[in-house]
Parts: C-alpha cells; sequence; structure tokens
C-alpha cells in the first residue's frame, strides 16, 4: 500500500514529468505527495547567469492548483540531491520515491554522477522510475 | 578536528566541486577565467616585472615571452582555478549575501585575492624554470630567437623576497580587475548561446 511518496525536482521540464508522474501515483493510492526541490550546495548560474536560475517557491506553489484533489506539499531544502532525497525518505517514512530517468545513461553520468543512480542505490524504500526522456 | 568532521568537510566540497561542474557554464566560467586571468592578467604582470622593474629572463622578443610566459601560467594555474572558482562561490554563499551584484562583486573580489595569492611564487618558478639561464630558457632562446634589444636591455637587480610581495601586492588588483572582465565575457558568451 503507498502512502507517502516522495517527488525530488530540480524544476526542469525532464523532473517536471516525474512529478507529474508522482502525482498521477499519489492520485491512485490516495497516498499523500512530497515535492521536494533540493538547492545543490553551489551553483555556477548564480554569479555568472542569474536571469536563469530556477524559482523553486514559485513552482512549488503552484503544485495544489497543478494537481487537485492530491495531497500535495511542497519542500525546499539545501545539499547533495540524491543524498538529501534519501535522508528525507528515511526521516519521514516515506514508502515511495519518484524520480526520473534522465541522467541515467551518456558519458556525462561517468563524471559527474547520476541523481536517479544514486537515489536507487541508496533509496531506504520503494523507487518508480518515471521515464522522463521526452523531454530531453 | 576529528577524522569524522574531516571526512564530512572532504564530502562536502567534492559534492560542491561536482555541483559547480555539473553545467556546461561551470566549464565554460573555468575556462574564459583561467585564459583571461592568465593571458590578460599575466601580460600586465609581465609588463611589471619584465619591462617596468627590468627583472632577468631569456633574451627573446616581449610578445613571444608574454605568450610563453603566460601560456606556462594558463597550464599550471587552471587546477588550482578549478578549485578557487566553487571555492569563491562556496564562500559568499555562506556570507548570506542576497542581492545578485553584491553576490558577483564579492565573487570577483574573492577570485581575484585568492588567484593572486596563488601566484605568489610565480617569480620564484619563473626563474627556476624559465630564467635566463635554464634549460626551458634557453629552448626558448632557440625556438624564439635571440632578441639583441632585449639582451642588451639593463636589468634590475632584487631580491625573491620583493619579487614576490610585489606580485602578490601588485597582482591582487590587477587580477581582481581581470576576474571581473571574465565574468562579464562569461555573462555575455551565455546571453549570446541563449540568443543564438
Amino acid at each position: 500500500m503507498i502512502q507517502k511518496i516522495l517527488v525530488g525536482t530540480d524544476t526542469s521540464a525532464a523532473a517536471d514529468l516525474a512529478v507529474e508522474a508522482a502525482a498521477d501515483l499519489a492520485r491512485a493510492h490516495d497516498a499523500e505527495l512530497l515535492v521536494l526541490y533540493v538547492k545543490p550546495p553551489i551553483d555556477a548560474r548564480e554569479v555568472f547567469d542569474p536571469g536563469k536560475l530556477p524559482d523553486p517557491d514559485g513552482y512549488l506553489d503552484r503544485m495544489p492548483q497543478r494537481f487537485p484533489g492530491v495531497k500535495v506539499g511542497g519542500r525546499v531544502e539545501s545539499g547533495d540531491p540524491a543524498e538529501t532525497i534519501c535522508d528525507v525518505a528515511e526521516a519521514e517514512g516515506f514508502d515511495t520515491i519518484v524520480i526520473g530517468n534522465r541522467g541515467t545513461h551518456g558519458k556525462k553520468r561517468w563524471f559527474l554522477g547520476s541523481v536517479p543512480n544514486a537515489v536507487v542505490q541508496h533509496s531506504p524504500c520503494s523507487v518508480f522510475v518515471a521515464d522522463t526522456r521526452r523531454a530531453q | 578536528m576529528s577524522a569524522t568532521t574531516i571526512t564530512e568537510t572532504r564530502q562536502h566540497a567534492a559534492q560542491g566541486i561536482r555541483a559547480f561542474y555539473s553545467r556546461p557554464i561551470g566549464w565554460l566560467a573555468l575556462l574564459v577565467s583561467s585564459a583571461t586571468l592568465a593571458y590578460g592578467g599575466g601580460g600586465v604582470m609581465f609588463w611589471f616585472h619584465a619591462i617596468y622593474r627590468g627583472e632577468k629572463g631569456p633574451p627573446i622578443n616581449d610578445w613571444y615571452h608574454w605568450a610563453f610566459d603566460s601560456s606556462l601560467g594558463f597550464i599550471a594555474l587552471t587546477p588550482a582555478l578549478f578549485f578557487i572558482l566553487p571555492g569563491a562561490l562556496w564562500a559568499i554563499d555562506r556570507t548570506r549575501l542576497g542581492a545578485s551584484r553584491a553576490k558577483a562583486a564579492a565573487y570577483v573580489a574573492l577570485v581575484g585575492v585568492l588567484f593572486g595569492v596563488v601566484t605568489g611564487p610565480g617569480p620564484i618558478m619563473h626563474d627556476f624554470l624559465v630564467g635566463r639561464d635554464t634549460a626551458l630558457g634557453k629552448l626558448a632562446v632557440d625556438v624564439f630567437g635571440r632578441d639583441p634589444d632585449v639582451a642588451a636591455r639593463v636589468g634590475g637587480e632584487y631580491s625573491t623576497l620583493s619579487d614576490v610581495i610585489l606580485q602578490v601586492a601588485v597582482g591582487v588588483p590587477v587580477y581582481v580587475t581581470v576576474a571581473l572582465v571574465a565574468l562579464v565575457a562569461v555573462r555575455a558568451m551565455v546571453s549570446g548561446l541563449a540568443r543564438a
């Protein structure tokens, strides 16, 4: 029985597909949904491209309107994305984490690592991997 | 500091560096900053050391000398800058500066100061590696040719300590200014790429 779902987002189009999948899952199971934005420890855009910085508060505020009928909440945390997602899931007893599969392939993964792969490896609960390739 | 704290600090540093370079803009910033600081800032410092103070180096044409020294600086200092750029951003984040311009100004100042300090031993390394009678210095003369005007130039005799102190004292304001130029250049490139 799925009761508490956690979905991580960086507010990108690909992550938004995972959020939609998580909302569908929450609706189907009448589960509680938390949309988590993890602010990276350092973001080069802060000084080199400040206009492109995401607006997580605005993004999360729109969740109840976007997904009526779903018990959805939003939160912003700081830290390493994969580690923070797993920590929040463990500390607050989430039974399912939803993530997109963007970042699981390609050369970049070898150097930078992949948030979805790290979450799958270290998750304290079930992980639902949404296909977000159409956003790439 | 306990072993656990050291391990955690290392992990946080690695996470920060990974996060900085997780976007192409981080690599663009490194490349542009390194090239601008090495060739632009290096050009000013070359003029200061070699022409204004007349410190001895291989007797080659000044333009070749600048390009040679700056290229060596670019290769040697890019690894240091790899850590300085995310390090400066990490330090600024700790200050809780809110305004974007204040963050940019603090970033430029910090990068310039750190880079200036890192280049402090530069005159020692220069004399050791590419000084007038070193193997690399002789190779530079073989490759670029001896410039009789430069060879005849009367140079000043200075202590290594004064060279190092002046490298930092003059270098810091120069590198802060050049770091600002690099920031503006990266922003212009990113804006141009977004429009293209």
